[in-house]
């Protein structure tokens, strides 16, 4: 072993290699440690070799794994299905970040002119990417739905958007993309952009990374349209009358502007989701406890109230939720319970006091 | 992958189906156990083995295996392991840290021993031998153990479903990797 590293500790950076639980950083010193004599890298092969002997079988399923294969790769005779088949097989296999299974599928439902319907959708938990027939690639964020006619990129490009997605826009001049999102609707030409509405957001944030793109809000209740340039992060807030579905609209004139514009230096905040990092930017514990219910697919209870208001910088990798709630913990009084699905988030009474006097003392 | 490809082949020769679904079901989740020591994720472990089996699948009437088909598998995972996550659509997945971590992994987890992992894989004594050793390592020392290595569980983790410091699970995993080599060096070599 090298000088400078104290008996057993390689061992515990071997160890936690192994069993997955290791920093970049304890990584990398391990692989210089590798490196660094033929007699290092003996001993790791003898302990890693050791470790591999001993494999049993994962929560792996050969049989769902196989009907899934089919489905994707089957040629079907039906000829009505063709169709259907042929936007499968334009997928790439859905994916899932942190852990679980492939949730993506794909629905057949008579729509308007007897047309299909495609709904591809990310449940909560998980985030999935998929490439349309057109070439552009959409990362639907945990709980979101994107749904598109069968005839997709025949004639138009159309998408409809049920919470937050991150779209690469394939350029096409003639066939401008067009997402519709609550009541916007969102026309791109090639370019990179970020459009969250989650139903109780009640309202859409637009972000767009490159490119341009045009809001159109004809059909809301205060009518608008606007261009977009890059780095700009639109946020939409519905109006209260067309929230209530069947009541007369308020007069426009007398409502607030519904629309919110600002430049944003760093629009990695806004889509760093899709890379399954979360970036944390003084939000509050409420809004944070909204991306850990979908994130996690939890609920998220506070016993008192004050931890609401609570806020907090940082940002996540692939943090377990623990992993999450301990790093919260460290930062601010509060302790947590996690019991059949929901966090109960608490405040930590003992450690706020202790808080309390240092903030007086340091007066 | 290529599945439209994939398709047009399953249509060429279709009556070996039966077969190929047979190799598949057979080793499918040995494979992906085997993957996840490569990149520590269940999910990337079961896209490698599904892509493997296509790319077999792909050239299923002109494969001449020399080898056993078992092995020739599983050199095809371990092969595939590294390509697979240098795709750009799987790239544009992780991180730039997260990759190179996985990256390195895949390498430190490819250096070449003799015989190869896969190779060993397909010795039935070794498997029994490593079940042994197992058994035989102090209780304590085997939960942990065992909680890492078929749970997956991390050492947080481990030492609060065992009551135990992070400090001690440390200790006995470190442990146990030696002893597991000391019982299973002469199969290794």
């Amino acid at each position: 072993m090298q000088p400078n590293y104290l008996p057993g500790q390689m061992d515990d950076l071997i160890a936690r290699f192994l069993s997955g639980d290791i920093t970049p950083e304890d990584q990398q010193e391990l692989e210089n440690w590798v490196d660094a004599s033929p007699e290092n890298r003996a001993y790791f092969i003898q302990l890693r070799d050791a470790w591999m002997a001993t494999a049993a079988t994962g929560p792996y399923n050969a049989d769902a794994a196989w009907e899934e294969m089919r489905q994707i790769s089957a040629p079907v005779a039906v000829k009505r299905w063709k169709q259907v088949l042929k936007m499968a097989a334009s997928f790439t296999l859905p994916f899932v970040l942190g852990g679980g299974v492939v949730f993506s599928w794909l629905t057949l439902k008579k729509g308007e002119g007897g047309q299909g319907l495609v709904t591809v959708t990310s449940p909560k938990g998980a985030t999935t990417k998929i490439e349309l027939s057109d070439g552009t690639e959409v990362w639907l964020n945990a709980g979101s739905k994107l749904e598109y006619a069968s005839s997709f990129n025949t004639s138009a490009r159309e998408v409809k958007l049920e919470g937050e997605a991150f779209f690469k826009v394939r350029t096409d001049s003639r066939k401008p993309f067009t997402v519709k999102a609550s009541d916007l609707k969102i026309l791109a030409l090639g370019t990179s952009f970020n459009v969250k509405a989650y139903p109780e957001d009640r309202g859409v944030v637009t972000t767009l990374v490159d490119g341009a793109v045009r809001i159109d809000g004809s059909s809301t209740a205060n009518p608008f349209k606007m261009m977009l340039k890059p780095h700009q992060h639109v946020v939409y807030k519905k109006a209260a009358s067309a929230l209530q579905a069947g009541k007369s609209h308020i007069d426009p004139a007398s409502a607030p502007a519904p629309v919110e514009s600002k430049d944003v230096s760093n629009t990695d905040v806004y889509t760093a989701w899709k890379d399954g990092n979360w970036i944390v930017t003084g939000q509050t514990l409420e809004e944070l406890a909204v991306t850990m219910e979908r994130r996690f697919n939890v609920n998220v209870d506070f016993k008192e109230e004050e931890l609401k208001n609570y806020r907090f910088n940082g940002t996540f990798r692939q943090e377990t939720l623990e992993q999450v709630l301990n790093i919260l913990k460290l930062t601010a009084p509060l302790d947590y319970r996690i019991e059949e699905g929901t966090v109960t988030i608490s405040v930590d009474k003992v450690l706020k006091e202790k808080y309390a006097n240092a903030l007086r003392n340091g007066k | 992958m290529n599945t439209l490809e994939a398709s047009l082949h399953i249509s060429q020769h279709k009556q070996q189906l039966p077969a190929f679904e047979g190799l598949f079901k057979a080793h499918y989740a040995a494979l992906c156990t085997f993957a996840f020591d490569f990149v520590n994720r269940h999910e990337l472990a079961e896209e490698i083995v599904q892509d493997t089996f296509l790319k077999v699948w792909e050239r299923y009437e002109d494969l001449e295996i020399q080898v056993s088909v078992k092995a020739y598998l599983y050199r095809s995972v371990q092969n595939n392991c590294l390509n697979y996550i240098k795709q750009d659509r799987i790239r544009s997945r992780y991180g730039h840290e997260l990759l190179q971590q996985l990256e390195s992994r895949i390498t430190l987890m490819n250096m070449p021993a003799a015989p190869t992992p896969a190779e060993r894989l397909e010795n039935a004594e070794l498997e029994h031998m490593a079940e042994k050793a197992i058994r035989k390592l102090p209780p304590q020392c085997q939960d942990v153990f065992r909680l890492s290595r078929f749970e997956q569980l991390s050492y947080p983790e481990i030492s609060r479903q065992l009551g135990i410091s992070v400090n001690t699970v440390k200790t006995q995993m470190t442990r146990a990797l030696q002893r597991l080599r000391d019982e299973l060096l002469p199969l290794l070599k």
